[in-house]
């Protein structure tokens, strides 16, 4: 092909869709998936940049990027990213976490132009000075105010990774960062981070939706061919955790009833074993039948309000349970159940049927989380930046059908012990 | 009015769309009766009436349910609005059958069981409890009854902890037969299923209705006090503040809405609309600054939503006082309405993406009795809209004086002297947050 372009295969993405791999000659991945059935196109950037690239003192740029790079450019003046987006009736935001930042723009399908133009100006031409810095600076506070200082969820999470992590773990600060590094943050460490990451050999670009493969891959070249790579900084993996013993820590808060938030450590996304700690996270959380659900909220009445996460990082990640207790309940009582349900799932095999039905909910979930086509686009930018596979949502699927009662059994004897734990107890600040 | 693709034998109208993309199925039942049936001091009744459906049917336990839900690969939820209840499901394409057969036990012959009832009480009034970790939600909450009063809308949905205390299994049982009857419900299927097979389907699930519709509660227009009143949820260690500004704004089907929608957009609807330029981009005093234009048979709430630090509280509620003025004073700009026609008319392609958006339409267009080409003349009809049209409609339905504002901040005389002494307010009220 004429457009710069090389080809790096197809892959499969679900029964009927394919998606193409296209590498430019400054770095830039491309993946295309076309899919007619609706006159809509989802254009995403992925950036390989999220908060375990920062330093210690400077936490959160990754975050504060994903903010700064929806002000003024060389080309575009303030606002004009947003108005011409709007114009076209597109639809944009952005997200940040651990391993990444992406960007993405919902758009009619006859607009992509405009989504291929505005995204290659800002990844080399944005303008960071002092004006810009301010101006997001106290945006960013504020977000962090609603997000973590007066939100109790928010607060503990943070504390979870810091001790399940340490200080200096680069999976210990929040993605948001410390108030004090974002009260902190000088115009030349911004531009210093915007030079290094936001190039286009740390970025894929998705675009799912109705398109000619051809003339979008002709309008890319154009339009990022000019762009330069970036000397790329040596990222070491962060180091796996050492942890051997139970690490607490007390939460004092304005709130009627107790919680408990805890965090072990699980695999990383790409390890068969991380479908295994998403089916064991299913049978302790995943519906109403659910272990955990059914004694603690149900049988038991100790809580009101059970939710919980597991892993999706590039490297090894944190399985939580978050548990509110109804007012006047102790958060020990919880405690105690949870170990008695990982015990049984240590010592006992799952029933075929309870792993059937884990299954069938995966099923379920996984063709919903790509109905929509930004969903889709989401799906292979998540899969190809931490996994390196733009239908890991699939081949997820397939290890989730293939996990078996001694998966579970094995899984949960090596991650769920009490020495790899860490526990955040929330506790009402008038008691 | 949305034409229904077929009617079971009770008169149930039942709307398809059929799409083979995925093999998934959305299942919709909705019922024409929500909280607003709820006696005074019985708030709470309906939605603890669609918690004790959800345990499932007559014969089986809630655990047994449960158990077959989630291994066909479904999801179940009901929940309950002023207006209407909604019983909502997705279920993996092959065990389609089997899930309706479920959906149609649960909302025509569900258990209400005793033994469920008292823990479902229990669990609601834990959750009442719960609320006051959810800072956002006390204050809609407080917003929503200096608004609407005495009206049926001010009343929370989810009751109050005496209302729901008080509420008793029968109360529960006899209010499920007043619901739950064919001349009230409407079905809709959207994705993997052809007319044929769902004719089939939901005929075999939904039978022996009762037919004989209840007294709907007749309109009754919510009353605005005059001025502008602000109601303090008093919480203490706020770093930040949660403040709803609002009025009555208008019911579904209402000829201005086309305008209203515009007009809205384009004040706090998007991230370069007014409200969003001034608050967050020019100030940076609240992450997210968002106006929302409610609907329903009756008129409806509008509000503006913002959480600005606590140091910016009042500058911000002046702020946000002075633009909803100049908006509606001076009205938008031809521009401004230009360019938010633009955008709403160029986004629609996404309101119609997925099956189940698709059926949405039809559903809401039975629900409220609309005419037949409302939605399918959408985007003719913004750009018909002229400016004129579209600020004289804010200005027929948006009181400019009449307010309710409500704020969720950490109370200091400092705070209440500033509120008392900002433009128009006439009545300040400090209330705790775990009062509500």
């Amino acid at each position: 092909m004429s457009t710069g372009f090389e080809s790096e295969g197809v892959v499969p993405f679900g029964a009927t869709l394919a998606v193409e791999r296209w590498r430019l000659h400054n770095g830039l991945a491309v993946l295309l998936l076309r899919d007619p059935s609706a006159p809509v196109i989802s254009y995403h950037t992925w950036f390989r940049v999220g908060s375990r690239y920062e330093e210690r003192g400077k936490t959160g740029l990754a975050h504060f990027f994903e903010h700064m790079m929806f002000n003024e450019t060389k080309h575009l003046g303030w606002g004009e990213f947003d108005q011409r987006m709007e114009a076209a009736g597109g639809d944009t935001n952005a997200a940040t976490w651990i391993d990444w930042t992406y960007f993405y723009q919902s758009l009619p399908a006859e607009e992509l132009p405009l989504a291929i133009e505005l995204e290659a100006d800002r990844m080399a031409h944005l303008l960071v000075r002092k004006k810009q810095v301010e101006s997001e600076r106290e945006v960013v506070a504020n977000e962090r105010r609603m997000a973590v200082e007066d939100d109790v969820r928010g607060k503990a999470d943070e504390m979870l990774h810091s001790l399940a992590y340490g200080s200096e773990h680069p999976h210990g600060w929040p993605t948001i960062g410390w108030m004090q590094d974002i009260a902190g943050y000088r115009v030349r460490d911004c531009q210093s981070f915007y030079r290094t990451w936001y190039a286009p050999n740390n970025a894929t670009v998705v675009i799912a939706g109705d398109l000619d493969s051809e003339a979008t891959l002709s309008r890319l070249a154009k339009a990022y061919g000019r762009l330069r790579a970036s000397v790329l900084p040596e990222r070491p993996a962060p180091k796996a955790s050492r942890q051997r013993t139970e690490r607490r820590a007390t939460l004092r808060w304005p709130t009627p009833a107790e919680k408990l938030l805890i965090g072990w450590h699980s695999p990383a996304q790409a390890e068969r074993d991380q479908a295994v700690a998403e089916v064991l996270h299913d049978l302790l959380l995943g519906g109403r039948s659910a272990r955990l659900r059914r004694r603690l909220v149900d049988e038991l009445e100790l809580a009101t309000r059970l939710r919980g996460h597991v892993g999706g990082l590039q490297h090894a990640g944190l399985f939580d349970l978050w548990i509110g207790m109804r007012e006047g309940v102790s958060a020990d009582r919880a405690l105690a159940v949870v170990d008695e349900e990982i015990q049984r799932l240590r010592e006992e095999p799952v029933p075929t049927r309870e792993l059937e039905k884990i299954k069938a909910r995966s099923e379920l979930f996984t063709i919903s989380a790509v109905e929509t086509m930004g969903e889709k686009a989401y799906q292979i930018g998540f899969g190809e930046t931490v996994v390196g596979d733009p239908a890991h949502v699939f081949a997820r699927l397939e290890e989730l059908r293939g996990v078996t009662a001694a998966d579970v059994q094995r899984l949960a004897a090596r991650m769920l012990r009490r020495g790899r734990r860490s526990i955040v107890h929330v506790v009402p600040e008038a008691a | 009015m949305s034409r229904a693709a077929f009617r079971t034998a009770d008169g149930v109208p039942v709307f398809l769309e059929v799409s083979h993309v995925l093999p998934i199925v959305d299942v919709d039942v909705i019922v024409l009766r929500g909280s607003i049936l709820d006696p005074r001091g019985k708030e709470g009744l309906t939605r603890l009436t669609a918690r004790l459906m959800r345990r499932g049917p007559k014969g089986t336990s809630a655990e047994a349910f449960d158990e077959r839900l989630d291994s066909l690969g479904a999801t179940l939820t009901i929940s309950v609005g002023h207006e209407s209840m909604r019983i909502q499901g997705s279920v993996i394409r092959r065990n389609l059958g089997r899930f309706l057969r479920e959906v149609a036990a649960v909302a025509t012959r569900p258990g209400l069981r005793r033994k469920d009832f008292a823990r479902l009480r229990r669990t609601a009034e834990a959750e009442l409890v719960q609320l006051r970790d959810h800072d956002g939600a006390l204050a809609a909450r407080a917003f929503r009854r200096s608004l609407f009063g005495d009206h049926s809308y001010g009343r929370p949905v989810s009751g109050t902890s005496s209302s729901v205390k008080s509420l008793q299994l029968a109360e529960v049982r006899a209010h499920h037969e007043r619901l739950i009857r064919a001349p009230h419900l409407l079905i809709g299927l959207a994705g993997d299923v052809t007319p044929e097979d769902a004719e089939r389907l939901i005929d075999s699930s939904f039978s022996g209705l009762t037919r004989g519709a209840t007294r709907r509660p007749p309109r009754r227009e919510p009353r605005q006090r005059e001025g502008r009143h602000v109601v303090l949820v008093d919480k203490p260690k706020r770093t930040q503040s949660q403040v709803y500004i609002g009025t009555l704004g208008m019911a579904v089907g209402d000829p201005d809405s086309h305008a209203m929608i515009v007009g809205n957009t384009a004040f706090g609807g998007t991230f370069t609309a007014r409200l969003m330029k001034e608050v967050r981009s020019e100030r940076g005093w609240s992450y997210g600054a968002y106006s929302k234009l409610g609907a329903d048979r009756q008129r409806e709430a509008w509000s503006m939503w913002t959480h600005p630090g606590a140091e910016q509280l009042v500058d911000c509620v002046r702020l946000q006082l002075a633009l909803y003025e100049a908006w509606l004073d001076r009205g938008l700009t031809r521009a401004e309405v230009a360019r938010t026609k633009r955008y709403l008319i160029k986004s629609h392609p996404f309101d119609l993406e997925t099956a189940s958006k698709r059926l949405e339409p039809k559903l809401q267009g039975y629900k409220h009795q609309l005419p037949a080409d409302w939605f399918s003349s959408y985007t003719e009809r913004l750009r018909a809209l002229s400016r004129s049209d579209v600020n004289d409609a804010v200005r027929r339905h948006l009181s400019r004086d009449d307010l309710s504002i409500a704020v969720l901040a950490t109370a200091t005389p400092e705070l209440e002297a500033a509120l008392r002494s900002t433009a128009g307010v006439r009545s300040l009220e400090v209330i705790p947050f775990d009062s509500l």
